[in-house]
């Protein structure tokens, strides 16, 4: 028999709070946050005129 | 006296140590070397470093890299014990803030890690600086590279298809490990431009495409090799978009251009003024958005924003008329080298 070392780790666990949701997003403010890559605003604001 | 090893261990048999890294996710399609207790110590010995030393933080990633993963993961690669100070310097590279690990290890762009390691301890550890650079043929130059994409995929989780996902990759990501030729180098090496003494031994890190190799066999100056590197040089990458890159000068152009009596900044602000491309080629060959105006025929943007943003290097064999050029790795600013001391 031999015995090995394990190589990997587990990430350290973070709690993540994350704010309410709302039942609805009827008269809500939306933003929508480019990720700086090409047509990423064209897509977003086409996503926009959905809602 | 070291501190103890507290990785969760395994019991297999011996015959089967092989295949159960394998079937556990820990290797990189090779074979690796059973990470042993005894191998791992031996390790950490010849760096002088306790197990629980931390040797980067991946911030992204929120893991924190100890000497002793290092050193698993190092003896897995197949390193030997005298190659860990490198390794170690290598992974304090790309936990720098400068190197941004996050982009370069997750990035459909499928950079892999350059590491140039300049000073004695290339000679010491006989680290290739010649004939077949990039190929095969040196332990060191291929473990410590190994060890390092290890120490990614099993500390940092860049695992291929899920942390990692290079649209292409490139056979780098496996190892890619070279020195400067300093022995025979005319110029500065890359170390001492950087800060370093000559005495001292270093590991500069970049995020990286793979090498673009050119031929000029027809040029007796600098400005005739340069000026064929140049012109591969400009259409590479995204044309205007890499950070920095690196440029190898094998044996018979190093001569050529030193031969002019260029040095490195010399050849850096060549190459900075004669790889600009104009506005309008870019956008004709769909490099850069929109439709081409009055004066795109004559602006110019070069491909990185400074000369000091091409590294230059004195390496590759002494026979043939081939030198190469390294794409850096993403846009503006998001990964830059860094260059760490290896401590010995």
């Amino acid at each position: 028999m031999i015995e090995l070392l394990d190589p990997t780790v587990d990430a350290a666990k973070q709690p993540i709070a994350y704010v309410d949701r709302p039942g609805s997003l009827q008269g809500k403010r939306i933003g929508l946050i480019e990720n700086t890559k090409y047509n990423s605003d064209k897509l977003l604001l086409r996503i926009g005129e959905i809602f | 006296m070291a501190g103890a090893l507290t990785s969760k261990r395994y019991r297999v048999d011996d015959v089967d140590a092989g295949e159960f890294c394998f079937q556990q996710g820990w290797t990189d399609g090779l074979p690796v070397v059973p990470p042993t207790e005894d191998r791992v110590t031996m390790m950490l010995a010849a760096a002088r470093l306790d197990p629980k030393q931390e040797i980067a933080y991946i911030t992204n990633r929120s893991v924190s890299v100890t000497a002793e993963k290092v050193a698993i993961n190092a003896v897995m690669a197949g390193c030997r014990p005298e190659y860990m100070a490198v390794v170690v310097a290598a992974v304090a590279g790309i936990g720098d803030p400068a190197w941004s690990y996050h982009g370069p290890g997750t990035s459909t762009g499928g950079a892999a890690v350059l590491v140039i390691i300049n000073g004695p301890i290339t000679r010491e550890l006989d680290i290739n600086s010649g004939d077949n650079l990039f190929g095969p043929g040196w332990r060191a130059n291929l473990t410590i590279g190994r060890a390092l994409r290890l120490v990614m995929r099993n500390v940092c989780g860049s695992l291929p298809g899920l942390l990692d996902r290079g649209t292409l990759g490139h056979p780098g990501k496996l190892s890619y490990v070279i020195a400067e030729n300093e022995a025979e180098s005319p110029w500065t090496p890359l170390h001492v431009e950087r800060g370093f003494r000559p005495d001292q031994s270093t590991v500069t890190v970049m995020a990286a495409e793979s090498p673009h190799q050119f031929y000029n066999q027809l040029s007796p100056d600098a400005e005739g090799v340069l000026t064929t590197l140049a012109d591969s040089m400009k259409h590479s990458g995204g044309a205007g978009r890499q950070p920095q890159y690196v440029v190898t000068l094998a044996g018979e152009h190093m001569r050529t251009i030193a031969g002019s009596g260029w040095g490195k900044k010399e050849i850096r602000q060549f190459l900075f003024e004669n790889t600009k491309n104009t506005i309008a080629h870019l956008k004709r060959t769909n490099r850069i958005p929109g439709a081409i105006q009055p004066g795109d025929d004559t602006k110019l943007r070069p491909i990185v924003a400074e000369p000091d943003d091409i590294l230059i290097l004195a390496a590759g064999g002494r026979a043939g008329s081939f030198s190469s050029f390294i794409p850096g790795w993403g846009s503006g600013r998001s990964s830059l080298a860094t260059t760490k001391e290896v401590k010995r």
